[in-house]
């Protein structure tokens, strides 16, 4: 068995007690879902009343005590995630999360439910008793998306370029060009030929050229990358469409090993690099005009990258041994100063950053930035004209957890952006780190940190007084698993914004197995 | 944060454990894969449900990146969706039947044109007096820009009014906004504006037809050629014999203008007796390109039937070697399959190779590789088209050291470390303003190989600072044909040909 880091950090640091406690534990949660699974797919007997409906999706909860669980017919597909495992006094209590889903003529349904599933261990570990601590159900006549790549982008290489695995491509292009297979490419959204429809732009991993799909009547996308002059082979992982000279056409700000790259517009839809900045492993970018003086600024996150060797995160859960993240004041002309230091953004500042993003959190006229770090806290930059703080502790949104993405949306509709982060929901570590004898000499502060590094996605309310509330446990919004890039979005238009969130490292060819949970 | 004893784990256990999950994803395996996509409904109330299986957005794509858009503009949010897996790209249509309407804004302001930064609220005609606020930005999500048209779902209610508050703190009020349209909102502008597309189809760059199919075999072209280090063989009547490696010629060929198609195949294995068979049926195209196909039988010294061609039994440093420069090529450590397959020019440098039963035609295409000067072979070696905005990644044959002598294989190491020395004992002297004997290590290492660009580049420099201009510019040009576009070479030659001028 593979240990993952964090794992590591944690059993290295409960020191007083042996480490054969927690792999008992393990062994016991491994035996468990195994048991589970063998028993095949759960639903729940309940009496399920409405608690919402939008006219095409219907959810029903239950009160726990009309609830009965049974495993059922193969017609229901059924995950467990065994979050918690204690001791009984005949054998053992496991906190599963249940997931059923099934089609039948009456379109989708959906059973969710928190589960206490008792076992006794003598003679064998065996299933003693199923609770349902919760429960819920969703209806929907059919599926709210459909799959329409093939129509949308039938004048595009879709088969044959887009839509390959990176696994695939490993196989096709030279390692000597330095292709990762760690997908860490983004997409952006623009009207590059300003036709009233936003254009897609794809960086791409080294080998694979960058590609612009110009939606050329609605939903139909042309491959324009070639016309456009923006066809990179170097690796591009995220691209902003601004217009950053003021000009009245987008320029492209895009990264590329080792540099940010600035782009104009020659009004005809190509383009042409202005300047190029040297920022080596550049993640994501971040525009905003942070000092209000007319011109559009660029703030370029930056991650060395463990799964690449490139460090390793020093301490696991709070590690600041990664690379500075840089400002970049706009001088015109597409001309930037790294002035990071200058206004304030050195703080705090050598993290392993995926992604930022501006908002004016407190409604006081400027930009403010928020970063996701991961392998520890993320920042909070309040901007006061022009000048940043790190009020993350005090506004209460440090999230000391492997952060992966920012999105802000009034998800609660009072005039105050809330914030919704992706980290990763981990099984296993949301087992271990409750265990009573993790990290026993640890701080409390540092075992709570441990404990939230596995606990998923937050969603912290802003209180408009300048701090949030992580309302992630009593929103039901954090069993995100190992999330990318959630976004806020009202997907039936009833004025309140839901969350997707895009999901999973690495699937390997071959291999059903879901690989050792971090 | 202070340092606490936290800090202080037992850090090889810790880089064991990041080491050793490395090596398990670079081994194929999943690592946190065949994770569904999430998707939470807002019921109202701060309360979210797990909607994902019947969103339809449940794939195990290992997801990455999202942006919501109307593409069909039928006023409901769409999504596309960037993964890791196959397909890397989905456009997943919006199909929720709901009787809720919708408007679009898109805002053109008088400061930065894009107005990002805008803050807007759409309020709504109703008894709470619901206002919807949403800020255009760039740059959210995961690596990602969000669309240029902010989307408000409102229910079933009308907007009463829409405030936007511009980047420099004027603020716009707008009343005559309606539900189910698109609008444009200018800065300075009294009144919204309906927004009609006009959009339409342009002179494309249509894809028609696939321009690199996908194949079920992997192929890797290398973009600049690797010198093939010496590989043991049995010739038939267990003669001990080499191939390629510093200072020995492709003996068992007896000619060294030929390239070498190297097949490594076992008698039982089904798809390699396939595939020699459709080779000896295509020999006579392989000999008209002066490519010599060679079977190398990993495990016997059987010959395969009908071969004409020569063969011999590959010895065990032999598919060592193989293995572990497919495996330093990929990045994947994944062991050699049977049948693969080396083609190897007549210099003896590492053109393609391919893992697993490979089409004949594909082979004989490649041919065309052999002809190439490395500008074209670098072009060749990625799928599609492209251009590069600085230099293409040059080949680290330190990356091939490295792993054969992380596989103790001292012999094979060597043959990269000793041309690497010579440069690097010339650089010092350069340091040193020895430059006769910088001259003369780099001359071996021009000799030796295989790195010939910094053997062929330091030499020019050396030359050009000792007053023979006309040998910098020589070995400038011969380093530039190794390496196309290299800057510094490039600047140095420019440099040169100005000073022969003056």
């Amino acid at each position: 068995m593979i240990i993952a880091p964090c794992l590591i950090a944690i059993i290295a640091c409960a020191t007083s007690q042996p480490q054969l406690d927690m792999e008992q534990f393990e062994n016991i949660s491994k035996q468990a879902a195994s048991i589970l699974k063998d028993r095949g797919s759960g639903t729940i007997d309940a009496k399920f009343k409405i608690a919402f409906s939008d006219g095409h999706v219907i959810v029903k909860r239950a009160d726990s005590a009309t609830a009965k669980f049974y495993f059922s017919d193969s017609a229901w597909h059924t995950k467990y995630k065994i979050v918690g495992v204690t001791k009984t006094e005949t054998g053992y209590a496991t906190k599963v999360i249940m997931l059923s889903h099934t089609e039948n003529g009456e379109g989708h349904l959906q059973q969710n439910a928190n589960l206490l599933v008792t076992f006794t261990a003598a003679p064998s570990l065996a299933i003693h008793a199923v609770d349902v601590l919760d429960c819920e159900q969703l209806t929907s006549p059919e599926a709210l998306f459909k799959d329409v790549s093939k129509h949308s982008l039938k004048f595009v290489n879709y088969d044959n370029m887009l839509a390959p695995s990176l696994n695939y491509w490993q196989k096709h292009i030279s390692a000597t060009l330095g292709l990762s297979t760690k997908s860490h490419q983004g997409i952006s959204l623009a009207d590059v030929n300003n036709n009233g429809l936003d254009d897609i732009y794809l960086p791409q991993p080294t080998g694979l050229p960058n590609t612009l799909l110009t939606q050329v009547t609605p939903g139909v996308f042309e491959d324009h990358s070639v016309k456009s002059q923006l066809d990179f082979l170097e690796s591009s992982r995220s691209a902003l469409f601004v217009d950053f000279d003021n000009d009245g056409d987008l320029d492209l700000a895009t990264t590329f090993p080792g540099l940010v790259a600035l782009f104009a517009n020659d009004g005809h839809g190509a383009f042409h690099v202005v300047s190029m900045i040297d920022a080596p492993e550049v993640t994501s970018l971040a525009a905003a005009d942070y000092d209000n003086d007319g011109l559009v600024d660029l703030y370029a996150c930056r991650y060395l990258n463990p799964y690449e060797n490139q460090a390793v995160p020093q301490p696991y859960h709070d590690a600041n041994n990664g690379l500075e993240n840089i400002m970049l004041r706009n001088r015109g002309e597409l001309q930037f100063e790294d002035v990071t230091s200058e206004v304030g953004l050195d703080q705090n500042n050598k993290r392993f950053s995926f992604a930022a993003s501006f908002e004016d959190y407190d409604n006081d006229g400027d930009q403010d930035l928020y970063v996701a770090n991961d392998y520890g806290r993320n920042n909070l930059f309040r901007n006061d004209r022009g000048s940043f703080t790190d009020v993350a502790a005090s506004a209460g949104v440090e999230d000391i957890s492997a952060g992966m993405a920012v999105s802000w949306g009034d998800y609660d509709n009072d005039g105050y952006i809330d914030l919704y982060v992706s980290n990763m929901y981990s099984s296993a570590g949301q087992r271990i780190t409750y265990q009573r004898n993790f990290m026993t000499e640890a701080s409390e502060e540092t075992r709570l940190q441990m404990q939230r590094h596995a606990g998923g996605n937050t969603l912290f309310k802003n209180m408009g007084d300048g701090t949030f509330q992580d309302v992630s446990q009593t929103s039901n919004t954090n069993m995100g698993r190992w999330a990318w890039g959630s976004i806020f979005f009202d997907y039936n238009n009833d004025s309140q914004l839901d969350i997707f969130v895009p999901n999973g490292f690495t699937t390997n060819d071959n291999d059903d197995a879901d690989g050792d949970d971090l | 944060m202070s340092l606490s004893p936290e800090t202080e784990i037992n850090d090889s256990d810790y880089k064991d454990g990041w080491r050793a999950i490395n090596k398990l994803i670079s081994q194929g395996k999943s690592w946190s894969g065949n994770e569904a996509n999430c998707m939470f409904i807002n019921l109202g109330e701060g309360e979210f449900a797990d909607g994902s299986a019947v969103s339809g957005l449940n794939f195990e794509d290992d997801g990455r990146s999202a942006v919501a858009h109307d593409l069909d503009l039928d006023g409901n949010l769409d999504l596309l969706i960037t993964n890791r897996t196959a397909p890397r790209l989905r456009v997943m249509r919006n199909q929720a039947q709901t009787s809720n309407s919708f408007v679009q804004l898109k805002l053109v302001g008088a400061v930065n044109p894009d107005a990002i930064g805008a803050r807007v609220e759409v309020h709504l005609d109703d008894e709470q007096q619901t206002v919807l606020a949403q800020t255009r930005r760039a740059g959210s999500g995961y690596l990602a820009q969000a669309s240029s048209w902010l989307h408000f779902g409102l229910s079933d209610k009308n907007v009463s009014q829409v405030i936007v508050k511009w980047p420099n703190g004027k603020v716009g009020h707008y009343d005559d906004v309606r539900k189910g349209q698109r609008y444009v909102i200018t800065q300075g502008a009294t009144d919204v504006a309906v927004h009609q597309s006009t959009a339409a189809s342009s002179e494309s760059e249509r894809v028609e037809d696939a321009l690199s199919p996908v194949i079920p075999f992997s192929r890797i072209v290398l973009p600049n050629p690797i010198p093939m280090p010496q590989l043991k063989i049995n010739a038939p009547g267990n003669e001990e014999a080499t191939l390629f490696g510093t200072g020995t010629t492709a003996a068992m060929a007896g000619d060294t203008s030929k390239a070498l198609f190297i097949n490594l195949w076992s008698e039982t294995c089904a798809p390699c007796i396939v595939e020699l068979a459709a080779i000896t049926e295509n020999k006579a195209r392989f000999l008209e390109a002066n490519v010599i196909p060679v079977a190398l039988n990993v495990t016997s010294s059987q010959k395969p039937a009908h071969w004409s061609a020569p063969h011999a039994q590959a010895s065990a440093q032999c598919i060592n070697v193989l293995d572990i420069i497919q495996r330093t090529l990929t990045k994947r450590d994944i062991a050699l399959p049977t049948p693969s397959s080396f083609l190897v020019d007549a210099r003896g440098n590492l053109v393609a190779f391919y893992l697993g039963a490979v089409d004949t035609e594909v082979i004989i295409k490649d041919f065309e590789l052999l002809k190439m000067n490395d500008a074209q072979r670098l072009e060749a070696s990625v799928p599609f088209g492209g251009r590069w905005l600085t230099q293409a990644p040059a080949p680290s044959l330190l990356a091939l050291e490295y792993a054969f002598t992380k596989n103790e294989m001292h012999e094979t190491a060597r043959e990269f470390q000793v041309g690497y020395i010579y440069v690097q004992m010339a650089r010092g002297y350069v340091t040193m303003q020895r430059l006769e004997l910088a001259l003369e290590y780099f001359d071996l290492a021009a000799k030796e190989g295989p790195y010939f660009f910094e053997a062929y580049s330091g030499r020019g420099y050396v030359k050009q600072l000792s007053g023979d201009i006309s040998g910098a510019i020589a070995d400038y040009t011969t380093a530039l044909a190794l390496r196309p576009g290299d800057k510094v070479v490039k600047a140095n030659l420019i440099a040169a040909k100005a000073e022969l001028t003056d």
